[in-house]
């Protein structure tokens, strides 16, 4: 039959909502307040305790590294850190959109010959999960780089414990972060023990994980290996999957705030311009990177993804 | 009784086709039902005694050579001349690719008004009301119309009415096309004969498959349960898209919209515009292994499973009660 | 060469699409789209377009204001220019009416080839390209699969009950084409840029001689939304998931 259709509509009042997301939002902020308000008043009063105040002293808050440790961080390093969170923004923002999107608005068919020529042809897939999947490639890809130098050149004992002092040490860090009275030790020579086992776990525990689970749930995994698939079945990989992704996120907000919070100058110039003073070349440099991450994000629409995508594929609807 | 004219879409060699039945029956809903046939010369009396067993009190037979070689203006000419004999109510057209531009043409050209893709009909006092199913079955809407000849087309297959069989009153004219700009047909490629499995269409059980059986070869799986359970094979676009069938097995939106007693759809996530060709089906089946696809949330019974293992045990319960059965 | 292809905005399928009680499209409940179908209809256009250079393309819609949104699109898909006929008085218009309106818009255009979508998503009425043809005495080819346009003809494929016909017409002409015949190209970023600035005319029924009443016409009486699906069963197969489908269908007497 003929639909006709009419300008204007009556009648389409939305129904009334118990609560809006607005104002269970608030709430939640003001509650975490509370709590946060809770947490540093306990620390706060646990530092008036002489027990508290010894082991502070007997554990404060860093490791010795050991003999040869580098000290500072070279260029390669701000290099890789820098590629690091380009990929890592955009692959959540692109694993995101490839949980919640229910009709992409574009897909992709890998070209089948060259190099990487299968039996089986291949199959279509959304154009976010093509560049969530081209961007885990280059992030692996910046990883194994990274993993060669850190291990070439020594640096990964500043991330790596290397005695089981690191647990005491990284309570006291907590403690004293707590407390708002910040750990001291000097970032260019040797990070906290809270800071070690964070980033400890970031690159060798989280990063692993997404990979293992991300390539489990991929096209590339084999599907007719049974017994393998039976040890490690798709629903495990699904479930880790997406924490270990809300694990980066949190690292990742808590990471930034702490740099920017425990003077944000200095640290900025440790990581983004390889030295050790309190000038504004470092943030400078991080605020040309948080402009071309910003323009990934903002590039990364279909409109200008399809010529790429195109170059590997065919891009259809 | 006020006259309700009937378009009869015929084959190339001169039988009827399906729709006739339906269209003959919705128009005894609403008057006296007049068959109107374009047909080859001399060929039309071949149909009379057909159309007589499906109902029409009376045949209008429009002979000429246009017909099979000439699109739809035959039909047109036919339709109009019987438009003028017999002075109808109502005129029903199959809502088919080959007779719709029929009713819309008589439209424009006798002033009259379409009610598009009814699926029931009823008379109304004096008035002659459609019934529509919109939006894939989301609304049932009624339909009238005023100040011209109604004109109505039939969803194919969705009148289940048949008229009782009478004995036609026949009246053949020479049907003559005046030159002009026109479509012409080349040629008609005939579709290879059904396997006998029953037509999409109308079929009161169907078994659809989708893009989760991977391959064309997969999708004689779909068949063996479609056999099994004496139904139609019903396909997804993506499956069609991906060439396991031919396009004219296409369930939803754009393509077939069936009602059966019983729909089974395999490896079909259920699009909405996939929802929109089968969710007014008595009884729906789904059998998908992703455990979220929207299918099951218009199946009354869903199997969270692969299609590879269940299907093929349930052809095999299926003919083990079947054989206990007989 | 001058193509007019058809285009119908229409409620995006992808969602629940609503009536009001008098069987109006209630038009705030859903985002309106170009009819996919149409887009496909542009796709033959600018094929030819591509090939034989010269060759003007002209989308034609008739619609409420919105529907500039709609024309954009396509001007960014290739088509050259855009007419809407939008007038207050064509608010709910029929078959006949939308198709009288369409035809003296195309006249008023002019062209040697109007291409138009089978069936619209919103009313699959499919009648409107045949009722254009009608008033304007030419040929339409309907419902092609496949479309193949020379500089004096059209000619396709139609799937019909029993088979498929191949059909063809001289120019000018009328076609209608399904989801079959072409898979219609994204806009890219030059397009984007290129459709702001092509020519996009709105006329209203004055402008094309028409008078604001229709004749005979068909209105909506009732509009009833079906009741919601209730819930069924679901179960996980874990190999007994076959026997207890087929239990289901033996107590429904499904087999
Ligand atoms: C204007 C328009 C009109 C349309 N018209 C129609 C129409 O008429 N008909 C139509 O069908 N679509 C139509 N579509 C397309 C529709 O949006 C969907 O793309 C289509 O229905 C998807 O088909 P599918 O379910 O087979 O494929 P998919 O969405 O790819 O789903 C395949 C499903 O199979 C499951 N699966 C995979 N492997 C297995 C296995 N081994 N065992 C069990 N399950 C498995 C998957 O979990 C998945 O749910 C239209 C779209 C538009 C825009
Ligand atoms: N209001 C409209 N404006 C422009 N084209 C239309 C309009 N309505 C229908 N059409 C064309 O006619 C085709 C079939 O529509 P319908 O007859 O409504 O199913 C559509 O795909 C369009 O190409």
């Amino acid at each position: 039959m003929a639909i006709s259709t009419k300008p204007t509509t009556s009648g389409t009042k939305s129904p009334r909502k118990p609560l809006p997301g607005w104002a269970k939002g608030a709430a939640a902020a003001a509650a975490a307040v509370v709590v946060l308000l809770l947490v540093v008043l306990l620390a706060r009063w646990l530092r008036t305790m002489p027990a508290a105040e010894s082991f502070l002293i007997q554990y404060p808050g860093h490791s010795e590294l050991p003999d040869g440790a580098p000290t500072g961080l070279p260029a390669w390093l701000g290099w890789q850190h820098f590629l690091n969170a380009f990929f890592m923004l955009l692959i959540i923002r692109t694993g995101w959109l490839v949980r919640t999107t229910a009709r992409p608005k574009a897909y992709w068919t890998r070209n089948n010959k060259g190099l990487l020529k299968t039996k089986n042809p291949p199959k279509k897939i959304s154009l976010d999960l093509w560049l969530h999947l081209t961007l885990d490639a280059l992030w692996v890809l910046n990883g194994i780089v990274f993993m060669v130098l850190l291990f070439a050149t020594g640096q990964w004992m500043r991330i790596v414990p290397t005695s089981w002092d690191v647990v005491p040490n990284a309570l006291s860090a907590v403690l004293q972060y707590a407390s708002f009275d910040w750990p001291t030790e000097n970032g260019w020579v040797n990070y906290n023990s809270l800071q070690v086992l964070a980033y400890f776990a970031t690159v060798f525990i989280a990063a692993p994980l997404a990979l293992a689970t991300g390539l489990r749930m991929s096209g590339a995994w084999p599907q007719n290996a049974e017994k393998l698939n039976r040890i490690y079945p798709v629903e495990a990989a699904r479930a880790v999957h997406l924490p270990v992704m809300a694990y980066f996120v949190v690292f990742i907000v808590t990471h930034v705030a702490l740099v920017f919070a425990t003077g944000a100058l200095r640290n900025l110039n440790h990581m983004y311009a390889s030295r050790d003073d309190a000038g504004w070349v470092g943030f400078w440099i991080f605020a040309a990177s948080v402009a071309v991450m910003a323009a990934g994000w903002f590039l990364a629409r279909p409109l200008f993804l399809r010529p790429i995508a195109s170059l590997m594929g065919k891009v259809s609807r | 009784m006020a006259n309700i004219l009937a378009l009869i879409e015929t084959t190339s060699t001169g039988g009827l086709k399906s729709s006739a039945a339906g269209l003959i029956g919705a128009a005894a809903q609403l008057g006296t039902p007049v068959a109107v046939l374009a047909a080859t010369p001399g060929a039309g009396a071949a149909s009379v005694a057909e159309l007589g067993r499906l109902g029409a009190a009376k045949v209008y037979i429009a002979e000429g050579d246009g017909v099979g070689r000439v699109l739809t203006r035959p039909q047109l000419e036919a339709l109009a001349g019987a438009v003028e004999a017999h002075g109808p109510a109502a005129v029903l057209v199959s809502n088919s690719n080959e007779s719709r531009g029929v009713a819309g043409r008589l439209a424009v050209r006798v002033g009259g008004a379409v009610a598009a893709e009814a699926v029931g009909v009823r008379a109304d006092g004096g008035r002659i009301i459609a019934v529509h199913s919109v939006f894939g079955g989301d609304y049932t809407t009624e339909s009238t119309i005023e100040g011209g000849l109604p004109i109505i087309t039939l969803r194919p297959g969705s009148i289940e009415e048949r008229a009782e069989a009478a004995i036609p009153e026949v009246s053949t004219v020479t049907l003559v096309l005046a030159a002009g700009p026109a479509a012409n047909i080349v040629e008609l490629r005939e579709a290879p004969a059904e396997t006998g499995r029953p037509a999409l269409r109308g079929a009161a059980k169907v078994v659809s498959g989708g893009r989760g059986l991977g391959a064309k070869d997969n999708f004689a799986l779909v068949e063996q349960l479609a056999d099994a359970l004496g139904a139609a094979v019903g396909a997804s676009r993506a499956a069609v898209d991906a060439g396991f069938v031919p396009q004219s097995h296409q369930v939803g939106q754009t393509g077939v919209a069936v009602s059966p007693q019983l729909y089974v759809a395999l490896g079909i996530s259920g699009a909405i515009q996939h929802r929109a060709g089968m969710q007014t089906s008595k009884t729906i089946v789904a059998i998908n292994k992703d455990e979220d696809a929207p299918i099951f949330e218009v199946a009354d019974f869903g199997i969270v499973g692969d299609v590879f293992t269940v299907v093929p045990q349930l052809v095999e319960a299926i003919k083990a009660r079947q054989l206990a059965a007989v | 060469m001058k193509i007019v292809v058809l285009v119908k905005e229409v409620p995006d399928t992808y969602e629940a699409r609503k009536l009001d009680s008098s069987g109006m499209l209630a038009r705030t409940a859903s985002e309106l789209v170009p009819d996919e179908i149409n887009e496909r209809a542009l796709e033959s256009a600018l094929r030819y377009q591509d090939a034989h250079k010269g060759t003007e393309v002209v989308v034609l819609s008739m619609g409420p204001e919105s529907t500039v949104k709609t024309l954009r699109k396509m001007l960014s898909m290739g088509a050259d220019s855009a007419v809407l006929v939008e007038d207050s008085s064509l608010a709910g218009a029929d078959l006949v009416r939308t198709s009288a309106v369409l035809a003296a818009a195309v006249q008023r255009e002019g062209f040697d080839l109007i291409v138009a979508g089978n069936e619209s998503t919103d009313g699959r009425g499919g009648l409107v390209p045949a009722m254009v043809a009608e008033h304007l005495g030419l040929p339409l080819l309907p419902s092609l699969d496949t479309l193949e346009i020379t500089a004096e003809s059209v000619s396709g494929s139609c799937a019909i009950d029993g088979g498929t016909l191949v059909v063809n017409a001289a120019l000018p002409a009328v076609v209608s084409v399904t989801e079959r015949s072409a898979e219609a190209r994204f806009p890219n970023f030059k397009g984007i840029m290129k459709a702001k600035k092509k020519p996009l005319a709105k006329i209203s029924l004055a402008d094309l001689g028409l008078s604001p009443e229709p004749g005979a016409r068909s209105t909506v009486t009732a509009a009833v939304e079906r009741p919601v699906r209730a819930a069924g069963t679901k179960i996980v197969d874990e190999g007994q998931a076959a026997q207890e489908l087929a239990d289901f269908l033996a107590a429904n007497r499904l087999i």
